[in-house]
């Protein structure tokens, strides 16, 4: 993306933007609360992303909240304002920039500031029996106390007419998978409308990041979404890293680099397996799952985990990758990666398995580009971005690979890409295994110092994850965490639109989202 | 008498075993061991001393089915001729066999719309659509059969058959035997149409309508689906394949027929595990082309029956 | 199609006979935490370092639970000496107090 930036901010609207430049290579700056919502709005006009859109309590030291919104424009651009507390809110962006809907409300939800214009202010995070009044964020908000419960009814968007009905679908689910209500307005079987609602596992990790130390919020980060704890464990990291200046040695970032695509590896071939396993292709499925086993399997040699955990930390990583368990590694790799050109061939070669896939959940680029969706979904819908090819982190600058972009939208699109990045993930590992440089495995950090703030973006498999923080005393004052699935969620809503129901758990699979990750 | 008794019996008992062993075949086919054929047993045991829970806006409807659906199996097993040609045909002939199938669906489906629960009713709803086609033609199918044979009495279809060695297989048997094959998947809830084995509530037809059983209720109900399955297996062997059958009651048959019905029984299961395992389940408003295909079959096989001449 | 009928006669099954087949765990994995040697000194920094709140010092010693104990092996970087990540991992147990063990004793 070469977009000029210096012209883009030059022709800004606001003229009481303060501007300064961070070492991080991001530019900041801070505006007056009237003029916020029109200038990220005219970022997102220029061509910008709205990466995320969060507030903080600064009552104690500045007497106001500030709102902060990172819109990606190749080079990050973060706008603050502050919001006063007696007013209390602030202009709702969500009108124009689509993507700050769910955003907004979480921050109504969290600190109690009112989106002035919000199409849809309804709670988000909270629980439909949470009281009014009581915001979980603000910083004279006591965790330790109970809250009372006062019932109360969520209203789902209603759809009227001639034999339409409603189909409330969970949370409880007849399979074992996370709770999240899903409610269908549908007319027999070809769904109308789809209202996703979830929240069921909001856990509070937000808040608790704020009473846990640095080292300590490592291990909080890694179970925010079980499966992504590599993702979230080194966007977690390398944010903390950033705070105190911390330089990781290159061969902790080559071990990073190898832990993080071991998880993009068996993330995406269980996804895929789950796409032969939902249209009840039972051997493809079976094939897969058991390499998704083997993958775990090597997960466990090379780190003691399964799931890749305990292996960050901050300024580096806990373990080494010894040359010979590298090629180890490589040589299994070969023969799992064999497998997989297999099934990925049966998978595609069977006429009922296309049938079901082809044409399915359908999600144009013009729909999934305002909503902010990131990952294999944006992928597939013809957006082209990856966080590791655009805003380089770990070992990813010197290791080359490939970005799959397709432009079908469907099940098929986003099943195909995530062949394709199996594929590149093979590559890179061994990239990285046999080019790993020696070194320390990781760098001394003295305290981090209060006050500051940076964030770093990281590509899960999901999609981009975002940790941004504002050091406290030896805890972070405020982490804003964001999931990839947050961004995603809304696509569903779309994707399922003229398909019917018993499409829906394809589709779903096929966006393969993190309820945990979205609630925190 | 005896005769006749036992080997409704030795069907009704090894149903559960049929449905084990398919199960089991598509485990190994899938790469993995599987569970034991005498799992569904188990399986059913441990529900019978589980307690039922039931929804408080059901009435009696959902309480009587399973006795229902497993009176009707029962007494449609009885109409069969499974090891000899004998059967208790005086109860009832091919017509009412059929309908006997369809009181079983019946009350699964007005059961599930009982409770009234969404995956209930869609269920139902689903069910309907399909058998709407597939009645028909498992009528036509077996109509056929009866047509090749002039006689609408289960035992006698496979007497005649059986007595008359391979010249009997005519076009009509087999179109027909076709179509009745498309049936039995179609109505026991297999791949390609709906997945037995799913957990996606969303996606399911025959276990949407089991949701809202429990204990006792939900162990009927699984015994009236192998049954079920059972009844139409030996339909398919019996009926369209019958060679093997003892047409007499002595020892020597009788033990040969056994064999005969066994083997069948295997290969049938064996087949609906192949064919279980290498598609994936067709999108729901594709099923009416495959029906289609299946009442086409059938509606052929009663009219080469004509074209081609009385036998 | 030959490759489901081999299947079925029982060649490439993947199902491990466990518990009759014993699973061995790799070299890295991290099992029940275990004391290398007696003699804790109680300067308490594995209870410190340890993320989930499982240990404890209590009058006889070290006291690890369980319940509470994610193998996330800091205690045992804290405190090399006295502490090891073993590979024991079958810790069921049919009472919450069987899952509050003295680690080590001192």
């Amino acid at each position: 993306m070469s977009v000029d930036i210096e012209e883009i901010i030059r022709e800004a609207p606001s003229g009481l933007a303060i501007r300064k430049e961070r070492d991080d290579g991001t530019v900041h700056m801070t505006v007056d609360t009237e003029g916020f919502a029109d200038l990220v709005a005219y970022l997102h006009a220029r061509g910008g992303r709205l990466v995320s859109l969060h507030a903080a309590d600064r009552r104690a030291a500045d007497g106001a909240f500030t709102m902060h919104a990172l819109i990606d424009l190749g080079v990050i651009v973060e706008v603050e304002c502050a919001v006063r507390p007696d007013r209390a809110s602030f202009h709702s962006l969500a009108p124009r920039v689509n993507a700050a809907n769910w955003y907004e409300r979480e921050v109504q939800d969290m600190f109690g500031l009112v989106p002035d214009g919000h199409p849809d202010p309804r709670p988000l995070v909270l629980y439909d029996d949470w009281p009014e009044g009581i915001y979980p964020l603000r910083k004279d908000f006591d965790p330790s106390v109970p809250v009372p419960r006062v019932p109360r009814e969520y209203r789902f968007r209603r759809v009227e007419g001639e034999g339409v009905h409603e189909i409330p679908v969970g949370p409880v689910h007849a399979g074992v998978i996370e709770p999240g209500h899903f409610r269908f307005s549908a007319a027999g079987e070809p769904i109308i409308a789809l209202e996703v609602r979830l929240g069921y596992v909001h856990r509070g990790v937000e808040k608790l990041s704020e009473s846990i130390p640095y080292r300590k919020g490592v291990f909080l980060a890694e179970r925010i979404s079980g499966d992504a704890s590599a993702a979230h464990s080194t966007a977690y990291c390398q944010a903390v890293e950033r705070l105190c200046g911390a330089e990781v040695p290159e061969r902790a970032e080559y071990i990073r680099t190898v832990v993080l695509e071991m998880e993009r590896l068996y993330n995406h071939i269980g996804d895929i397996a789950g796409i032969a396993l939902d249209t009840a292709f039972a051997v493809p499925a079976a094939d897969g799952l058991a390499l998704k086993e083997r993958v775990l399997e090597l997960n466990e040699r090379l780190t003691g985990s399964r799931l890749l955990r305990s292996v960050n930390d901050i300024g580096g990583v806990t373990m080494d990758v010894s040359r010979e368990e590298a090629m180890k590694v490589i040589s299994r790799l070969v023969g799992l990666r064999q497998q997989f050109e297999k099934l990925a061939a049966t998978m595609f070669s069977s006429t009922s398995m296309l049938d079901r896939v082809e044409g399915t959940g359908r999600l144009d680029r013009e729909k999934a580009r305002p909503l902010g969706c990131v990952g294999p979904v944006a992928r597939a819908s013809g957006i082209d971005m990856d966080a590791r090819r655009d805003h380089p982190y770990a070992a990813y600058r010197n290791l080359s690979f490939r970005v799959p972009v397709r432009d079908g939208g469907d099940v098929d699109a986003r099943t195909r890409v995530r062949v394709d990045e199996v594929r590149e993930s093979f590559a890179i590992i061994e990239q990285a295994l046999d080019g790993m440089p020696g070194g320390p495995l990781a760098a001394e950090v003295k305290e981090v110092p209060a006050g500051r703030t940076a964030f770093s973006l990281v590509e899960a498999p999901r999609g981009e994850v975002m940790h941004w923080i504002i050091s406290g005393d030896g805890t972070p004052f405020r982490h804003k965490i964001r999931d990839p699935s947050f961004c995603n969620w809304l696509g569903m809503e779309f994707a399922v639109r003229g398909n019917i129901v018993p499409d829906f758990p394809l589709i779903n699979k096929s966006f393969g989202l993190s309820y945990a990750g979205n609630d925190l | 008498m005896i005769v006749e008794l036992l080997q409704t019996l030795l069907l009704l008992s090894l149903a559960p075993m049929v449905t084990g062993a398919i199960r089991s075949l598509k485990a190994r086919m899938q790469g993995r061991k599987g569970p034991s054929v005498l799992q569904p047993y188990r399986d059913m045991a441990k529900l019978f001393h589980k307690s039922s829970v039931v929804s408080k806006d059901s009435s009696w409807v959902s309480t009587v089915a399973p006795y229902a659906c497993v009176a009707a199996v029962v007494i449609a097993a009885f109409l069969l001729p499974v090891v000899y040609v004998g059967t208790f045909g005086l109860l009832g002939d091919l017509l009412l066999l059929i309908y006997l199938l369809a009181v079983v669906r019946f009350f699964t489906a007005l059961a599930a719309l009982d409770a009234g629960s969404t995956f209930g009713g869609m269920g139902s709803s689903r069910e309907m659509f399909i058998s709407s086609i597939v009645e028909p033609t498992m009528l036509l199918s077996i109509f056929a059969m009866a047509l090749v044979t002039g006689t609408t009495a289960l035992g006698g279809i496979a007497l005649q058959v059986a007595s008359t060695g391979l010249e009997k297989v005519e076009p009509s048997l087999l179109l027909a035997a076709a179509a009745f094959f498309i049936a039995t998947i179609a109505e026991n809830a297999r791949v390609p149409v709906d997945n037995p084995s799913t957990h996606l509530e969303l996606t399911m037809v025959h276990e949407a309508m089991l949701l809202e059983y429990s204990g006792k209720g939900l162990a009927l109900m699984e015994y009236a689906s192998m049954a079920k399955l059972m009844v139409f297996l030996t339909l398919m062997a019996n009926i369209f394949f019958p060679w093997g059958i003892a047409t007499s009651a002595d020892p020597i048959a009788l033990a040969a027929g056994l064999m005969a019905y066994l083997l069948k029984i295997f290969a049938l299961a064996l087949a609906i595990a192949v064919i279980e395992s290498s598609m994936a389940k067709m999108r729901l408003f594709r099923l009416p082309n495959l029906f289609a295909v299946a009442f086409t079959l059938s509606l052929l096989a009663v009219v080469a029956f004509y074209i081609l001449g009385v036998a | 199609m030959l490759r489901l009928f081999r299947r079925v006669l029982g060649k490439d099954s993947r199902t491990r006979h466990y518990p009759k087949e014993a699973f061995v765990p790799p070299a890295k994995f991290r099992g029940r935490p275990e004391a290398l040697t007696g003699g804790c000194d109680r300067c308490g920094g594995c209870a410190t370092v340890c993320p989930a709140g499982a240990l404890a010092l209590i009058p006889e010693g070290l006291q690890l639970d369980l319940s509470r104990c994610v193998f996330c092996g800091e205690c045992a970087r804290a405190c090399p000496e006295h502490i090891v990540m073993g590979k024991e991992f079958e810790l069921a147990a049919r009472d919450r107090g069987e899952l509050k063990v003295v680690l080590v004793h001192g």
